[in-house]
Parts: C-alpha cells; structure tokens; sequence
C-alpha cells in the first residue's frame, strides 16, 4: 500500500532505515536506559542541531556537521562524568539549548530562503536518501559486532560500573564509546524520526522490552523488535490519517509504552 | 614481610574538597581490619585508592608493595549497595563470572576450569541454588554473598568490602561475618563500615577514619585513644570487646588549616 504512493524504491529505502534504525536503537537505546543516561543522551541529540545549522550555513552536507556535534557532545558528556563535574545534570540542559541556539543561529545567517529544517527536527521518511541509508547500516553492523565482542564486559560494566573498573575489565574508554555511539546513533535516526523525537525511539522499546526479559540480549532483541514494529505501524498510520511519520511512530511507541505500564515485571 | 596495604601521608581530593588528608595505615598480611568513621569520611573513597581507581594527590600507597594499579588482581571488592544496579537483569552465575573476565578481550568466552571455578566458589558462599536466578530476585543477604563471591573469583588476596550489611537482616549478618571469619584464614580483610555492634564482635583491629587516619598496627593497643578519636564512638571504644582499637592521629601542632 505505501508503494503505491512512494515508489518501490522509497518503500525500500524506508523500510531498510526502519530495519537499521530499531536494532541500533535496541542495543545502543538498552545501554542507555540501563544506564540511566537518557538526559545525557537527550543533551548529545539536541547538540547536533548545531552541525546541522552549519552545514547549512557553511554549504556542506548537514549530516556531516550533525556527525561532528555530536561527537564533540558525546566526548563532552563523557569527561565531565570522568571528572564528577559539579552540576552535571544543569550543565547538560546548557549544552543542549546551546546546540539548539547555534543551529538556529546558522541557520538564520545563511543568506536565501530559510530551509526546511522541520525535516531534521522531527524526521520526515519521504526525504530519506540512499545516501543516508550507508553511514545507518555501518553503524549498525559497527554497533552488533562490537556489542556482541564484548558482551559480558558491557554486562559487567553495565551491573556495576566500579567493579569493572576495579578488575580493569572497563575503564575511562567505555564510557567515552558509550557516549559516541549515542551521539552517531542520533544522526542516523535524524531522517527516520529527528532530534527532537531521537530519544523516544532510542528509549520506548527498551523500556517496555526490559519489563518482559530477563537478560540483556533478550532485552535489546526485543527492543529492535519493537522498535521496527512501531517504526512501520506507525509509518502506515500516518500514512492512513496523513499525518506526520516521526510523531506518528513516537505516538504509537508511546501509547504501547503506557498501556504496557501494568504487565511485567 | 611486606604488609598487605601500606599507605603513607596519603591525600585525596576532588577538586578542592579533600576527602582524605594525613591517612597512614599499616595493614599486616592475614589481619582482619575493621575501618569505620561518619558518612562522608572519605572510607570509600579510600577503598577505591586501594582499588587503584582513584588517584591519590598526594603519598604514597602500596599494595604487597606494588602500586595499587599494578596490584589489581590481588584486591577483591564488595562494593556498597548503593553502587551498582540491583535491577539489573542479569543472573546469579553470570555476576560471580564478571570476576574472572579481567582486561576486556574481544569475544571473550568462559573456560571450563574458570566455570568450575565459579561454581566452587558459589558453593563455598551457598549461594548453589540460585545460581540461574535473576539478581532482582535475591533478598539482600543473597546478595551480598553473590557480591563475595564475585570478588573471591578473582582469588584476591585482601578482600574490601564496604558497607557489607547495610540492609540486610541479622541473621544474615551473621552467617556473612561467619564466613568472612573462615575467609579470614586465607586473605587478609578489610571491612568498611558503621555497624558497630557486629564489628566489634568479629574483627581483629578497628581504625577510625575521618578524613584523617593513623592506624599503624601493633604498636597503638592499650593507647588511650578517646581524646583524640574524630568518629569514632566513646560507647563503643568503652567496651572493648575488639581486641584492639587504634586511636587517631596525634595531631599535636599538625593542623595549620
């Protein structure tokens, strides 16, 4: 049915970023939630409408401006956690309205009509490209051959970050890799669903699939389960009421969350 | 004989707010060290020098002589409750394994001595019979023991722990302080804590530790120690029951700041 509007070749192209976009979001979305660093994660997303912004302004291509923030946010977040800064959580809601501001900035400065930065906001699937779908599907397989490497010391670091430490099974790096995939996994979410939504979907699914496993793989399993799950009802719900997709996806995932809230441990 | 922790005017800070400051202590191989002191003392974060997660500003701090970093593989750590995810889904037997994973190798796979080595130990603890099941599910002294047994994989020579019974039952408590009794005989212990009542029942030595710390083993018992004891209780000391219990510091004209 959506092949009918959007041509095969869209239909293709997204529902392959669906596919790339749930696992990554299953597995980088758990770490996240386990860890408790969903502000954190929150911050490095909106940071990233910064690099926008100066691709933008610049003339280059945003998504390499977008990957740029958010590593620089991601390395940021990461040593003030080092560090035991004071205000972490204060300093954090800077760095994300800062982002915000600059990429408003920039985007005002550059001379000309104003372009649609709605699509980078809250994700559009029409303007998917192919050339979105490659920096996606490396990270994703980037993503699963890593977590599955180093399996157990992300369990280890994840149930008791000191000890790892102590056993020097993690240190300092972990954290810092924790955070850049985070930030990588907010620019290759941008077209499917945009910064502001980014988090929902990094967050949702490993939510409500944590309350019904009791392993971390099952976990991130049925997170990117999930996750592709309201990816592509909420895609043809919005495709049925006209509506927009990112929001659509992030109210379907949203009213599972809730309704889910009594069931499971 | 080289001691099992030896620390010299040893100094701590974050940022400017220096949680240790003028700790010298002295921790004889096979001892059973009791170190207790108010909340915000600085025990922890003494643990965690120890740990060699934690850089000291200032002394100097050897474990079996080596630097604390060095040492690693010869520390085990029970940490407190507070630290790590109690929700975390992950079982009993895969939490006593993290102990044995070290430096993280990629595609790291558990041995079969290294299983059986597990399985000892949790026998060891009683904790068998859990084994399969989630963390969530354990009461607190379970899992205080599973904690024990993750530190004993690594087959430590001195064993930390911090704040061991902090929520859990009494009963509990005693069979955890019975076992770290017989554990005694092997590793030397320091416990970490402000439960007084089981301390002075178990334990060889007390030091109390408020920011600063003097305890230099033998040479202090029978010191009156009172006048000069930050944190540590007079109700307690009065008792006795310790064998010994190590005074603080003399301070006399050191306290400039």
């Amino acid at each position: 049915m959506i092949e009918d509007v959007f041509g095969m070749a869209l239909t293709h192209r997204v529902f392959l970023s669906a596919f790339f976009a749930s696992i990554l979001c299953g597995i980088v979305g758990t770490v996240i939630v386990e860890k408790n660093i969903v502000m954190m994660s929150g911050g490095i997303a909106h940071m990233v409408f910064g690099g926008v912004g100066l691709g933008f302004l610049m003339g280059f291509e945003p998504i390499w401006g977008a990957f740029a923030f958010a590593l620089t946010g991601a390395i940021i977040m990461a040593a003030m956690k080092k560090n035991d800064s004071k205000h972490i959580d204060g300093t954090i809601g800077v760095l994300w309205a800062l982002g915000m501001a600059l990429g408003s900035i920039f985007i005002y400065l550059k001379p000309g009509d104003p372009p649609d930065i709605h699509v980078y906001l809250f994700g559009d699937i029409e303007a998917i490209r192919l050339f979105d779908l490659y920096p996606m599907a490396l990270l994703t397989v980037v993503t699963i051959v890593l977590t599955w490497a180093y399996m157990k010391h992300i369990k280890s670091y994840l149930f008791d970050e000191l000890f790892s430490n102590a056993t020097g099974t993690a240190n300092g790096f972990f954290d810092y890799l924790i955070y850049v995939f985070v930030g990588l996994s907010v620019v290759v979410l941008l077209r499917l669903v945009g910064i502001i939504l980014a988090i929902a979907l990094l967050t949702i699914p490993p939510m409500i699939a944590g309350r019904f496993t009791r392993k971390i793989e099952s976990t991130m399993a049925l997170a990117s389960v999930l996750g592709l799950v309201f990816s592509l009802a909420g895609m043809a719900f919005a495709y049925a009421y006209e509506l927009p997709s990112g929001a659509a996806i992030i109210l379907l995932a949203s009213v599972v969350f809730i309704a889910t809230l009594p069931v499971g441990g | 004989m080289v001691s099992a922790v030896e620390i010299e005017n040893l100094k701590v800070c974050y940022k400017d707010n220096c949680v240790l400051k003028n700790v010298n202590m002295k921790v004889a191989e096979g001892e059973f060290l009791g170190i207790i002191g108010p909340n915000g003392g600085g025990k922890t974060t003494l643990a965690k020098v120890i740990l060699g997660i934690k850089k000291a500003n200032a002394g100097n701090v050897l474990v079996y002589g080596m630097k604390p970093e060095k040492a690693r593989g010869l520390v085990g750590y029970v940490p407190q409750f507070t630290t790590f995810e109690k929700d975390f889904p992950i079982s009993v037997g895969e939490v006593v394994l993290t102990g044995l994973l070290g430096k993280a190798k990629p595609f790291r796979k558990y041995g079969k001595k290294e299983l059986l080595k597990a399985d000892a130990i949790m026998e060891r603890v009683g904790i068998s019979h859990l084994k399969k099941n989630g963390v969530k599910t354990l009461s607190g002294g379970e899992t205080q023991k599973m904690l024990i047994a993750r530190a004993l994989a690594i087959s430590p020579k001195i064993l930390i722990l911090d704040e061991p019974t902090a929520s859990i039952d009494t009963k509990s408590k005693d069979s955890i302080y019975d076992l770290l009794r017989e554990l005694n005989s092997e590793m030397t212990i320091i416990l970490i804590t402000h439960d007084l009542g089981v301390i002075s029942a178990y334990v060889e030595s007390i030091a109390c530790l408020n920011v600063e710390l003097f305890y230099h083993g033998e040479s202090e018992i029978n010191e009156n120690i009172i006048e000069h004891t930050f944190g540590c209780p007079v109700d307690l000391l009065a008792h006795g029951t310790p064998h010994r219990v190590l005074k603080q510091h003399e301070k006399e004209g050191e306290r400039n700041d």
